[in-house]
């Protein structure tokens, strides 16, 4: 008799506390409803795109282009007695390509320009060619320089 | 014998409590906590991701501006007009003639991954603009600076330059290619 009212307590006891978990899930799920039902969807996919934007700027602006660094080692690099009259520049396969029509007094001037940009590290490869001499006076050549891509780029901060 | 009788129905009962009420019931705590744990961790996840989304929007709003000119770095269109507008005024700041300009609409190459019946859009596409500009050295290099720094991101890519005539050797003619990126 004890047992089976024992049993049948214990029964009413899992019945209450049943009721309280009941309610207890109920809560949850209400503030789970609430806490969705407070967001803003169009906010968040605004923030979406300008997250995505922010990611693609990045991205273009790692890679943007600085063509004045570029001309600035060229100058460095120039010797004063060599005279520039016709050049070309273009990117291909990674490389920056400098074709560079020009005129110096020497042979000697002209050797001393190639081993001015041989000796630059962001220089990869360095060809002279039309080398004669000028109708009206000195030297004049073509030098094929190629760049490293890197000679355009500059580091951004995150 | 009654006794007995009583005693086997007392346990009949007390095995029935147990097998119909009892077990179930314990049971159904069970699942009820287990319910109650995943939806707690379901709400900590949602509490957690309206948190962060409450500081992002807080950031956007006091980023606003800094938004808005992300439109002006990379625009929804090509905006040939504005930009025709811009390089006349970069060039005529720089001291440079602009001669010619035109506008080509380059197709970007996208590669379809495995698994995809479709290539992904792509991010953004480019507009390829040739000039034809004269003038001198320095002035070129400060147009070359000025496009570096334009709010409208450019990224030049093929210069070729010659003496324009050799009665003014200061004068070249500059054909440069660049391009410039919208959405």
């Amino acid at each position: 008799m004890a047992l089976v009212i024992l049993s049948l307590l214990f029964y009413g006891g899992l019945f209450l506390y049943q009721s309280n978990l009941k309610k207890n899930l109920e809560n949850i799920k209400n503030e789970i409803i609430n806490l969705t039902n407070s967001r803003n969807p169009a906010t968040e996919k605004i923030i979406v795109d300008v997250d995505k934007r922010v990611s693609l700027l990045k991205d273009l602006f790692t890679n943007h282009f600085y063509w004045s660094d570029l001309f600035k080692k060229v100058e460095e690099l120039a010797i004063p007695e060599v005279y520039f009259s016709k050049a070309k520049f273009s990117i291909s396969l990674g490389k920056v390509e400098a074709s560079l029509e020009g005129n110096t007094n020497t042979y000697t001037d002209l050797a001393r320009q190639i081993v001015s940009f041989q000796e630059e590290p962001l220089v990869e490869k360095v060809q002279v060619s039309g080398i004669s001499l000028a109708e009206e006076k000195g030297v004049k050549f073509t030098l094929s320089v190629i760049f490293s891509k890197n000679i355009l780029l500059r580091k951004i901060n995150d | 014998m009654i006794k007995n009788l009583i005693n086997i129905v007392l346990i009949l009962a007390f095995v029935a409590v147990i097998v119909f009420l009892d077990v179930p019931g314990v049971q159904n705590v069970l699942n009820l906590r287990k319910d109650i744990a995943s939806q707690k961790e379901i709400f900590i996840q949602a509490q957690t991701l309206g948190d962060k989304l409450e500081k992002l929007t807080k950031s956007y709003e006091e980023n606003k501006d800094s938004v808005e000119k992300s439109n002006y770095i990379l625009p929804s269109d090509e905006e040939v007009a504005t930009l025709t507008v811009q390089f006349e005024a970069l060039a005529f700041e720089q001291g440079l003639v602009l001669e010619k300009i035109e506008f080509t609409t380059l197709k970007q190459e996208i590669t379809i991954r495995e698994g995809e019946s479709q290539p992904p859009p792509p991010n953004y596409q480019i507009l390829n603009v040739t000039t034809k500009l004269a003038g001198t050295y320095p002035a070129l290099k400060n147009f070359l600076r000025a496009v570096e720094e334009n709010i409208r991101l450019m990224d030049v890519d093929s210069i070729n330059f010659s003496v324009s005539s050799e009665e003014t050797p200061e004068i070249f003619d500059f054909d440069l290619s660049l391009n410039t990126y919208y959405q």
